[in-house]
């Protein structure tokens, strides 16, 4: 029950935080969020302590949470935001803790704890370890062993959640991603609802029964949620990213940009690798046409606030030359997210966003990387041919229909697309993760039955199995019509 | 009921339009050609990820029919040149046989391992032998890791307070260690696990138990099976005692974790 305890925590310490940060969104949206917001503070919250050498324990750990939501609300009021009282923000959440939202959760996450299945894998061991290791007061040192493996590979989010359960007093954690898994279910069926207002009531919860069962029973999900590792968070979050500005694009509320922004931020905190995930994230970004400057500024600032401080942090104890993530490629995938913010944020200052352009790019530029990997390094490409597409896409791990599917959504995506100009961002990202990957496996690839990028794949399934529910609703209706005339009650 | 094509020139885009016979001025349907075949391959896309659901799934595996399927598909793959078979060199496959790696991962066999309930309620208490049961029952046999963090798990519960220095005979270059009869793989894990007890390679001492030894030794101790039967037995300690540095030792399947560098001297 203590590890139950310690999940009931991330959703009332998310509630908290989500109040004070976005209070202008409603209320299901903030509850729905919660969840995801508590392992994302709570996460940043142990990297703090560890940049700041204090061994982790609960009260240290509560006195640094509250001590940035404090700065959170006075930098807020700074900016003229929002300025909620201390006592509206405590009577907000207390009042939001009385919802069936909070219910269901508890219900959710009871269920996941006391029916104790997990599914252990060789690295979940690692994650348990690097828990314990802080639980029991271990700080980063280099004299530790492995340790630019566990700040890089096991750290942050991850980590920090098995040391948190171990000092609520849990044994091991293993209902955290079960939960989370579900909770994003039911938060994507909720948008889902929310988007076909203009459906009758039948149709609409015909069409998110269907898109529960789909995506909730599908093989890799309904599997892969009860696996101890880190990739499910990063697939949350990078989900909840990518939706939240797809729905800005439907409200225009700026809040939804800034969620993504932090959401994808928690991501790289949750997994090194997707920092090339950012890329495609502000990349859509660059070209909603919604977006100006400011927004744009802003949205890169709370990027690098909640990513940078931890990955320079890591990057001193990480050598040139290890077995796992080295330094040069965190420099060089910081550096990318550097430069695309540069290239972004001038775009935006100047109004000069070519965004039909920039929509055709990957068009253009995927088969130009592709045709010069091929000219210069012909090897690396056949690594990973031969291990990404042939084998772990069209191979053993089974993703075949997903790709079939892939392909045939492809076919409907340009008349989606006509229909619902927003809809590229729904279905884009699957399409450059997957390339991605195959670059990734080209370049830090290697012969390997358990290579990473099978599960990686993970990560933009519950996002193509969305976009494919949001293309299906464009298509069964009949007139042409933008975002905001779908919601549009 | 009549019904007509419509085109528009712009988007060319066709549409079928259905009038009521009795009110021909009403229309009731009206289908676009796109947005029929759009549909029609969403639905066909949003049907491959239903079939790939893993109730379906599960039950096909076990028909011949998916394996009549797979072959063909296999072979239509290897046809067209996209079939590729990398070598298994995995470190991590523990359990090759498909189905046994299904039935372990059920925890079909795990749960059936062997624990010494009765000392660990007397020692921890109940509620923490039931946490401790269900962290067996996920990591045993899950993998080649499992042992090395079953054996730190045990250590920092029940002798946590009486460690100084953990003596461990794991010196190999490689990433995984024989030791008797039993495996050992990513040795960090453990020192992670432990601390701050410290974990230090060191071979010099006879950490292979011969029978004398092993009858000697096997007195009042704690015994938890791990992964791969290895059963691990460590010894039930004053837990108000001082600090000592403890050694590993192993007798066959079995390990131990013994505080004297010579079994036989206690």
């Amino acid at each position: 029950m203590y590890q139950w305890a310690f999940l009931i925590f991330l959703y009332l310490i998310g509630l908290l935080y989500i109040n004070v940060l976005f209070p202008n969104l409603s209320n299901n949206h903030r509850q729905l969020l919660s969840p995801f917001f508590g392992v994302g503070f709570s996460g940043v919250v142990v990297g703090f302590l560890l940049i700041a050498r204090i061994p982790l324990s609960l009260p240290y750990f509560f006195i640094c949470l509250l001590l940035i939501l404090i700065f959170a609300k006075i930098l807020l009021k700074i900016l003229y935001l929002h300025n909620l009282s201390w006592g509206q923000l405590f009577a907000h959440t207390s009042s939001n803790v009385l919802s069936i939202s909070f219910v269901l959760y508890l219900v959710i996450s009871c269920f996941f704890v006391l029916s104790g299945f997990a599914d252990a894998s060789p690295d979940s061991t690692q994650f348990e370890a690097t828990g314990r290791y802080l639980a029991q007061g271990g700080l980063v040192n280099s004299s530790t062993p492995q340790m630019a493996f566990m700040l890089n590979g096991r750290l942050l989010i991850v980590g920090a959640m098995h040391a948190m359960t171990r000092l609520f007093g849990g044994y091991s954690l293993y209902a955290l991603n079960p939960t989370m898994c579900v909770w994003l279910l039911l938060f994507l069926a909720y948008t889902i609802f929310i988007l076909n207002r203009k459906v009758d009531n039948v149709t609409r919860i015909l069409l998110l029964l269907f898109f529960v069962i789909t995506l909730g029973f599908y093989k890799h999900f309904f599997n892969g949620m009860f696996a101890i590792h880190s990739n499910q968070l990063s697939m949350i979050f990078f989900t909840v990213s990518i939706v939240s500005l797809y729905f800005f694009t439907v409200t225009e509320e700026k809040s939804w940009v800034y969620i993504g922004s932090l959401t994808i931020g928690f991501a790289c905190l949750t997994r090194v690798d997707m920092l090339l995930c950012s890329l495609i994230f502000f990349f859509l970004l660059t070209l909603i046409r919604k977006t100006d400057y400011n927004m744009m500024k802003y949205a890169w600032y709370i990027f690098f606030v909640s990513l940078l401080p931890w990955r320079a942090f890591t990057l001193y104890y990480t050598p040139l030359n290890t077995w796992y993530v080295n330094a040069t490629q965190l420099y060089l995938l910081i550096g990318a997210n550097i430069i695309l913010c540069l290239l972004s944020t001038q775009l935006h200052r100047y109004n000069r966003t070519p965004v039909n352009l920039i929509r055709k790019s990957p068009f253009i530029v995927g088969p130009i990387i592709i045709f010069l990997l091929i000219f210069f390094i012909p090897e690396k490409v056949e690594l990973s041919w031969n291990l990404f597409i042939k084998y772990i896409l069209l191979g053993h791990s089974t993703w075949l229909l997903l790709i079939i599917s892939l392909i045939i959504s492809t076919i409907s995506f340009y008349y989606i697309d006509f229909r619902e100009k927003n809809y590229y961002i729904l279905f884009i990202p699957t399409g450059l993760y997957l390339f991605m990957l195959f670059l990734l496996v080209a370049f830090a690839g290697y012969e390997n039955v358990d290579h990473s990028a099978s599960r990686m794949v993970f990560h933009t399934v519950p996002l193509f199995i969305y976009s494919l529910f949001i293309g299906f609703s464009t298509a069964v209706t009949n007139k042409p019509k933008t975002s905001r005339e779908m919601l549009a009650s | 009921m009549v019904g007509y094509d419509l085109c528009h020139q712009k988007d060319f885009d066709c549409k079928l339009i259905l009038k009521s016979k009795y009110s021909k001025t009403k229309k009731i349907l009206s289908v676009s050609y796109k947005s029929l075949f759009c549909t029609f391959f969403q639905i066909i896309s949003i049907s491959f990820i239903v079939l790939d659901n893993h109730f379906i799934y599960e039950a096909m595996i076990k028909s011949k029919n998916y394996f009549i399927l797979r072959e063909k598909v296999r072979s239509f793959k290897s046809e067209f040149g996209i079939k590729y078979q990398t070598k298994n060199n995995s470190k991590d496959n523990l359990i090759m046989n498909p189905e046994e790696a299904l039935n372990l991962r059920m925890g079909k066999i795990s749960a059936a391992a062997y624990l010494d309930e009765s000392t660990i309620i007397s020692i921890n208490g109940s509620n923490r032998l039931e946490q401790m049961k269900n962290f067996l029952e996920i990591y045993r046999n899950s993998s080649k890791q499992s042992n090395i963090i079953i054996l730190g798990d045990l250590i920092y519960e029940f002798l946590g307070s009486q460690i100084d220095t953990l003596f461990v005979p794991f010196k190999t270059p490689d990433y995984c260690y024989e030791f008797a009869q039993t495996l050992w793989c990513q040795i960090e894990s453990l020192s992670w696990f432990v601390y701050p007890i410290m974990v230090v390679i060191f071979d010099d001492y006879s950490y292979e138990l011969n029978e004398s030894e092993y009858y000697s030794i096997k007195r009042n101790l704690l015994r938890v099976e791990g992964s791969d039967n290895t059963l691990i037995n460590i010894p039930i300690a004053n837990r108000n005692g001082n600090r000592q540095n403890y050694y590993l030792y192993s007798y066959g399947k079995e390990i131990f974790v013994y505080p004297l560098s010579d079994p036989l001297s206690g």
